[in-house]
């Protein structure tokens, strides 16, 4: 599963929630796409599962584009925090419904999940908590065995006993049946260790993209004065900046492995980093 | 198939607890009727109507049905062309088994009528201009049509809504309301209505089924880059 995303860029009346984007994701694999409130995140799912149409620039998924394509689009399964299921419906109605729609809806695996979240097949999804909703999206999202399965914010008012089965099962489903995950999530330390690669947005544009096993060779904290710091991040990209006291601390995206000065360098969690361009994003709105 | 037979399937248990509802508290209210005709005093006619408050529902139900169902299925990677087939395709059927329904149930209360001899109960039908005796074929026909250009005609509104918020939306109301009144200030209501009447009922039918089509190839094609999300 190859998604090649070329200069893409999608407007709203008074806003840009994505500039001139561009990457591309290879599968089978899981990837973290994160980044603040605000960044993108949604807006470029909702345009990969042919929600949205792109105001410019163009999506394809194994070369095809994306909007509008029957045979694109069933390939994809996307769960989105809310609205993925008729009220009306029942808990069983809506999984007999993904049958129609899912060329490779796996029920034997569907029942199985729901015994495991404990859902009541007879309820509707009108009367289901918040949690129960996210669950039978997470089985929906597994059981469609769709070859690129979007999560975004899966497990809103699910409790911890309920993500960690989550995570358990995205770990032996991915064992089984490989195929690209794709997480956009907020709880960034419980799951982070599940990621194969991570794409961070940040105020609509693409801030980096890595393999997540290189990000501590690539993503790091110094501290020090002013200069010092200055020095250090010759030739690397600074994602984050603060003076505190004297004490000046930078988030480096590093070009090379070398750092040029002795400085104090740190790890930077991914959601450290995350907390530090939320700042940002709230001291520029400040601004 | 499987599209047609999922659409169907969801189609059905979403709006199954609706119609049911209605046409319990209808079937209630003519029963009522009924009995009341039964056990009051002599001299009390009763006038019902059944199929308006059927076509009010379908307008209203065709009203929600974008913003209902839209982003469902387009998540399901089914294209907005394929969507607005299935659509359609329900929209068609509904209205068959509805109006059939309808049909049945004025031969029906004609029956209790005949059977308990009540002179004063009345049932009207938009076809008693043209014909009287309102025969099922008739009725059936001329519903049929009228509940389909209705679903489409609230797929229209809702479709305004959707693409153009509400500011869009309730000018378009407002344009559609002010075009009667603009009739009734230039008075070319009365022409219009005479020249309706003069008209033979088939070709009634086939006018108002003809707009129903064109008015949903017409959101179709508007439907072709609708963002699933609406304004």
């Amino acid at each position: 599963m190859k998604i090649q995303v070329s200069n893409v860029t999608k407007k709203y009346k008074d806003k840009v929630a994505l500039n001139n984007v561009s990457f591309t994701i290879e599968g089978p694999k899981i990837v973290g796409f994160l980044g603040h409130n605000g960044a993108g995140k949604t807006t470029f799912l909702n345009m990969l599962s042919g929600i949205l149409p792109t105001t410019n620039g163009e999506l394809r998924v194994n070369g095809m584009h994306v909007f509008n394509t029957a045979t694109v689009l069933r390939d994809i399964c996307f769960v989105a925090e809310t609205g993925n299921f008729q009220m009306e419906m029942t808990v069983d109605q809506s999984l007999k419904a993904n049958r129609y729609f899912y060329p490779n809806w796996d029920e034997e695996l569907a029942r199985k999940l729901l015994k495991v979240f404990a859902l009541p097949p007879k309820a509707k999804v009108k009367s289901l908590s918040k949690g129960m909703s996210s669950a039978l999206g997470i089985i929906t999202g597994l059981a469609s065995r769709a070859p690129i399965t979007i999560f975004d914010e899966p497990y809103i008012g699910l409790d911890v006993a309920g993500r960690s089965k989550f995570y358990d099962l995205l770990i032996e489903e991915q064992e089984i049946d490989p195929r690209l995950f794709i997480l956009s999530t907020h709880l960034i330390d419980e799951v982070s260790n599940l990621f194969d690669e991570v794409l961070i947005l940040n105020e609509g544009e693409l801030l980096l993209q890595k393999d997540y096993l290189e990000w501590d060779e690539t993503i790091l904290a110094i501290r020090g004065s002013s200069e010092e710091v200055a020095n250090a991040a010759i030739g690397h990209e600074v994602i984050y900046e603060q003076t505190f006291m004297n004490e000046k601390m930078a988030v480096l995206y590093l070009k090379n492995p070398v750092l040029n000065e002795e400085v104090k360098a740190e790890r930077v969690s991914l959601q450290d980093l995350l907390v530090y361009l939320s700042k940002q994003q709230k001291e520029g709105y400040a601004l | 198939m499987n599209l047609i037979k999922g659409s169907f399937y969801v189609f059905y248990q979403s709006y199954k607890r609706q119609y049911l509802i209605f046409w319990t508290i209808l079937l209630a209210i003519v029963l009522f009727s009924i009995f009341m005709v039964l056990t009051l005093v002599d001299g009390f006619t009763v006038y019902l109507m059944v199929s308006i408050p059927v076509y009010v529902f379908f307008i209203i139900m065709g009203s929600k049905w974008l913003t209902n169902t839209f982003s469902y299925f387009i998540r399901f990677g089914v294209s907005r062309i394929q969507y607005a087939g299935m659509t359609g395709l329900f929209f068609i059927a509904w209205s068959l088994v509805t109006a059939i329904f309808t049909a049945s149930l004025h031969q029906g209360i004609f029956f209790i009528n005949r059977v308990l001899e009540i002179d004063y109960f009345t049932i009207f039908h938009p076809m008693l201009f043209i014909d009287s005796t309102l025969p099922f074929h008739l009725v059936f026909l001329f519903d049929f049509v009228i509940l389909f250009f209705f679903l489409v005609s609230g797929l229209l509104l809702n479709y305004v809504f959707f693409q153009f918020g509400m500011v869009g939306g309730y000018t378009f109301i407002g344009v559609m309301a002010f075009i009667p009144l603009l009739g009734i200030m230039l008075k070319w209501y009365e022409p219009v209505f005479r020249f309706i009447g003069d008209q033979s009922f088939w070709s009634l039918c086939s006018v108002i089924g003809l707009i129903g089509v064109l008015v949903y190839v017409i959101v179709t094609l508007s439907l072709k880059k609708l963002s699933a999300i609406p304004v």
